[in-house]
């Protein structure tokens, strides 16, 4: 009943028409971006974050990096389908399909149904939101400092060990991202790390930069080099709205996707990219003709479409109550809520009410917009995918130099702009992937912090990890979700079928 | 990247790696210190990083040597012409877009707060359009200025940034 | 072909002098960015959103609230301390404990007093010892009787390391005897959110942090550790009067920018503070966040920081207080 009381002032917040218009805005800049080939919602969101400083209301500010986030996540299916390229790892899977289907000109066909799935797994994504996390954050006072250590730690490790790339490589990001939050004043001790005497570096460096180079200019950078022109499938999308037969492949496609990206998206480390994965795995295993899939199986492109927007949906969960953000993509709105003054954790549902109810409430609307701004307009975002790069990439590092020098006001932080996104260029090249990076750099603060609380907590004893019955049960879950793929791993390769 | 040129990069960035992570643990170690067990200072989580990426770097090294038996033998045989050309064609790319793209961007970076917005601003689209996409004047001088005067009226007027003016003209 | 020169000319010269036009207006000309070097929800943070609410009343231009965590502080005021001393950059929250308490027990890498000019004080923040609703503990007492029986460490949730908080507690552990582990958060929302959670023993925090835990039924309160019972909190009794002889100025909120700001803009902005310490929505708006408003001009605060500081040297030195 409170749940419902909530929901019903959050959406007397979210009808306000400067909300709305942000919500709205949000979507749209988001898809057009989204759109824009090579970039992804994880760098969608950094090239947008620092409009947040522009906008004084925080619930404002977050309702419109929320539309941004669903925006681009519209826009980046809309790439992979057309132009083969996916704009992050969430979208590698729909291309598989999508880019089939479009080049047997039935881009139409596959549009709408990633549309439709996305918004059909996105709505149900944000009921489950909106009915566990207060339950959720009830019970998140019982995550001390040893419980959030051991969950930051686990969600890092399971965002590399689930992704199924290299695990020394992921492990690699994991250790940079933490190194690199290290730099500047310890918060503990009040010493200085790393800054070899360079004034700027002592107060650390700035995420949004840090994100925005990694991803932006990195992106560009690698963009620079591929001589390769992009083959446009088609950019005559024809008629968006799925025939029955569609419809009667799809539809248990999209359920099946739905449920299982909400409960990854839950999973911290989780997120749009496995559950996509599983998704198409268990469309194949279960569809009646899976010798269609990559040639162009709209279940394919069902699955995993509404998988990603589900898991998006419910990465909300673990941010909203425990104030851990489980991917990149939510990475950047907890800093977003952090330079708004809000702390997400426990109390955010009491002590801001109209922020968690209010966001909440634009997700609804976000997810209405998003559909009806995607099915007729598609043929328009087709269009924005032939933008030229010779004209894109120019006008992406002005964003980016101009965002970094804005939030701070000083040259250095473009230098930093630069030396990120040569560094993102380096791991592209070598085959790194940049979110664990990401993911670490926004939780190496409080990992650290974390583990020196516990060990005072313990007088020194690292058992405190494993004595109280959450953390160990983190650890334990972890352990098993680890030994349970080896032993996948093991299986396939010794059974005889493979 | 070809696998072998990929391989290669690898196995001297995994070296690097090693080499890094051993000079940040003996740093933290050396100038940060680890304290002890029941306050940790501030070395200690940089520390045991350091020594991570040690091990990781190692690892990794162990695992390019591992992977790549394959392609080698076909270089060394007949692909090797076409695996040359291959390289040959990456570099000149590199030297012919992503270098001057990189360095107009660092150049802009440095004359960004000196010459102000505008004119660090259009200069750098003007380098870009004729650098490294080789455009003509033309099309080159449009482009600059519509995109100089599209961001600032959206940094600068509508989203209120203040945007430097340039210190050597005040 | 001489028109044509001297129109290019005009032109150039045009474009040159805009710039310089817009940077002779007078201040404020663009919002002023009011950096709190602590996390978001704690006291100074809501001190300064209260005055961020009210200063567009008073100024032409909006003010931003930042928050700049870690290093207890330092981090934050750090940046301040060297960036641009035109009035754009303020500190909130002058005066907390990294400002006044810190420099007597570690090396700064500035002069809180030197490199920062007081613009004006706002209030003065308490220190109160509060435990779980939970706990064993109802007065002080009884947590001096426990470390008495027990022998073990007393582990105490405090905002910031080496605070007026962290101070405070120290102070309590060494002059009743007992073993404070004091446990470092970055601000008091996470220090008090993790003592709600009962991972720790007790903690400390101003009232605006542990009030709203008070009337919600997570916390109880044990006592004040002022020379006097703080006005916020009538009821909760002061170290003192239970028998433990500590009290301290607790932590001093104010405003202050990076010294060589022009005097007429610090005149400014003391001016528009001082306006709007006397706004009567303001006034209910601190009482509500259960913020004593104690505001103080440039030259008296000051001379407050001064005594503070010494102050809070001469404590430390009285209870041979060391970190690290």
């Amino acid at each position: 009943m409170e749940t419902f009381s909530g929901l019903i002032s959050g959406f007397s917040i979210a009808l306000t028409p400067i909300n709305l218009l942000f919500a709205f805005i949000g979507a749209l800049v988001g898809t057009a971006i989204g759109v824009l080939p090579g970039l992804g919602p994880a760098a969608t969101i950094a090239l947008l974050l620092p409009a947040i400083y522009v906008v004084s209301e925080p619930v404002t500010a977050i309702i419109l990096m929320a539309g941004i986030f669903y925006g681009s996540m519209y826009g980046g299916s809309t790439t992979s389908i057309l132009l083969n390229l996916p704009g992050e790892a969430a979208s590698v899977v729909t291309c598989i399909d999508g880019y089939k289907m479009a080049k047997k000109g039935r881009a139409g066909a596959a549009l709408g149904i990633a549309a439709i799935g996305s918004f059909v797994a996105g709505t149900i994504g944000i009921v489950g939101l909106t009915l566990f996390a207060p339950l959720i954050a009830e019970f998140a006072l019982s995550f001390g400092p040893p419980e959030k250590f051991s969950l930051a730690v686990v969600g890092l490790l399971m965002a590399v060990t689930l992704s199924g790339s290299s695990i020394i490589k992921g492990l690699v990001m994991l250790a940079l991202g933490l190194l690199l939050a290290s730099v500047g004043l310890d918060p503990i001790s009040g010493k200085t790390r790393f800054s070899f005497g360079v004034i700027e570096l002592q107060s650390g460096f700035d995420f949004v930069t840090l994100a925005m180079g990694v991803f932006g200019l990195g992106e560009i950078f690698i963009g620079l080099e591929a001589a390769v022109k992009v083959e446009v499938a088609t950019t005559k999308v024809g008629s968006v709205w799925p025939t029955l037969k569609d419809w009667a492949a799809s539809r248990m496609a999209i359920l099946r996707g739905t449920l299982i990206g909400f409960f990854i998206g839950v999973i911290p480390g989780g997120g749009a990219v496995i559950s996509s994965l599983v998704s198409y795995a268990v469309e194949k295993k279960v569809a009646k003709h899976p010798e269609e899939f990559g040639e162009g199986a709209i279940e394919g492109v069902a699955g995993p479409e509404s998988a990603n927007n589900a898991a998006s949906s419910s990465s909300f969960i673990p941010l909203l109550t425990l104030g851990i953000p489980g991917n990149a993509s939510i990475a950047m709105i907890f800093a977003a809520l952090l330079i708004k003054g809000i702390t997400p954790g426990p109390f955010l549902i009491q002590e801001h009410p109209e922020v968690f109810w209010g966001v909440i409430a634009s997700m609804y609307l976000g997810n209405v917009m998003l559909l009806v701004l995607n099915l007729p307009l598609v043929g328009l975002w087709a269009q924005l995918t032939r933008v030229p790069f010779g004209l894109m990439a120019p006008v992406i590092i002005l964003f980016t130099v101009i965002g970094s020098y804005s939030i701070q006001g000083q040259a250095f932080d473009i230098y930093s702009l630069i030396g990120f996104g040569l560094f993102g260029y380096v791991l592209r090249k070598l085959k790194f992937e940049p979110g664990p990076l990401v993911l670490a750099f926004v939780l190496g603060p409080m990992v650290e912090q974390s583990m020196r609380q516990s060990l005072l907590m313990s007088g020194g004893s690292f058992l405190i990890f494993v004595t109280r019955p959450i953390s160990l049960s983190l650890i334990g879950l972890f352990a098993v979700l680890v030994a349970g793929q080896a032993a996948l791993t093991i299986y396939k390769r010794f059974s005889p079928n493979n | 990247m070809d696998s072998a040129r990929l391989n290669r990069a690898e196995k001297a960035s995994s070296v690097v790696l090693v080499a890094f992570g051993a000079f940040i643990a003996w740093y933290s170690w050396h100038y940060l210190k680890l304290g002890m067990m029941i306050m940790p200072g501030a070395g200690f989580l940089p520390f045991c990083i350091g020594m991570i990426l040690a091990v990781l770097g190692a690892a990794w090294y162990a695992r390019t040597l591992l992977a790549p038996a394959a392609p080698r033998k076909a270089l060394e045989t007949g692909e090797a012409g076409g695996a040359a050309a291959g390289a040959e064609s990456a570099r000149s790319v590199i030297l012919s877009r992503l270098l001057p793209g990189v360095l107009l961007v660092v150049l802009y970076a440095w004359l960004f707060e000196k010459a102000g917005y505008i004119v660090s601003t259009v200069l750098f689209m003007v380098g870009w359009q004729k650098l490294v996409e080789r455009e003509e004047w033309v099309k080159t001088a449009i482009v600059a200025v519509t995109s100089a005067a599209f961001m600032y009226v959206l940094f600068a007027r509508l989203l209120r940034v203040s945007l430097p003016s340039g210190s050597w003209w005040s | 072909m001489k028109r044509l020169t001297a129109l290019l000319a005009v032109m150039l010269l045009a474009l040159f002098l805009v710039p310089v036009a817009m940077a002779a207006d007078v201040f404020p000309s663009k919002p002023v960015t009011g950096l709190v070097p602590m996390a978001p929800g704690g006291s100074s943070d809501l001190m300064a959103r209260a005055l961020e609410k009210y200063w567009g009343k008073y100024s032409p231009q909006p003010m931003v609230i930042v928050n700049k965590p870690g290093g207890g502080g330092v981090v934050g005021t750090e940046q301040i301390v060297r960036s641009k001393p035109d009035g754009y950059n303020m500190y909130i929250a002058y005066g907390s404990g990294h400002d006044i308490v810190m420099p007597s027990l570690q090396k700064m890498p500035y002069d809180p007093q030197k490199d920062l000019i007081a613009v004006a004080r706002v209030s003065i923040h308490s220190v109160v010892i509060v435990t779980g609703a939970n706990s064993p503990f109802n007065s002080i007492k009884d947590v001096i009787a426990y470390s008495k029986k027990e022998g073990k460490p007393v582990t105490t949730a405090v905002s910031v390391k080496a605070g007026a908080v962290d101070l405070a507690l120290t102070a309590f552990g060494k002059a009743a005897g007992v073993n404070i582990v004091t446990v470092p958060f970055s601000g008091g929302a996470e220090a008090t959110t993790a003592l709600a959670g009962g991972h720790l023993m007790i903690g400390g925090g101003h009232p605006s942090e542990v009030i709203p835990h008070i009337k919600a039924g997570r916390f109880k309160p044990l006592a004040v550790v002022l020379p006097q019972r703080d006005p916020s909190m009538p009821d909760v009794p002061t170290l003192k009067e239970q028998g433990v002889d500590v009290a301290t100025w607790g932590s001093v909120k104010g405003v202050a920018v990076p010294a060589g700001t022009p005097k007429e803009v610090v005149k400014y902005l003391e001016t528009t503070i001082l306006k709007i310490c006397k706004d009567p929505e303001f006034l209910e708006t601190m009482k509500n966040l259960n913020q004593p408003v104690m505001c103080q001009g440039s030259e008296e605060f000051t001379k407050f920081i001064k005594q503070a500081t010494e102050d809070y040297a001469k404590l430390i030195k009285e209870l041979n207080i060391k970190i690290d």
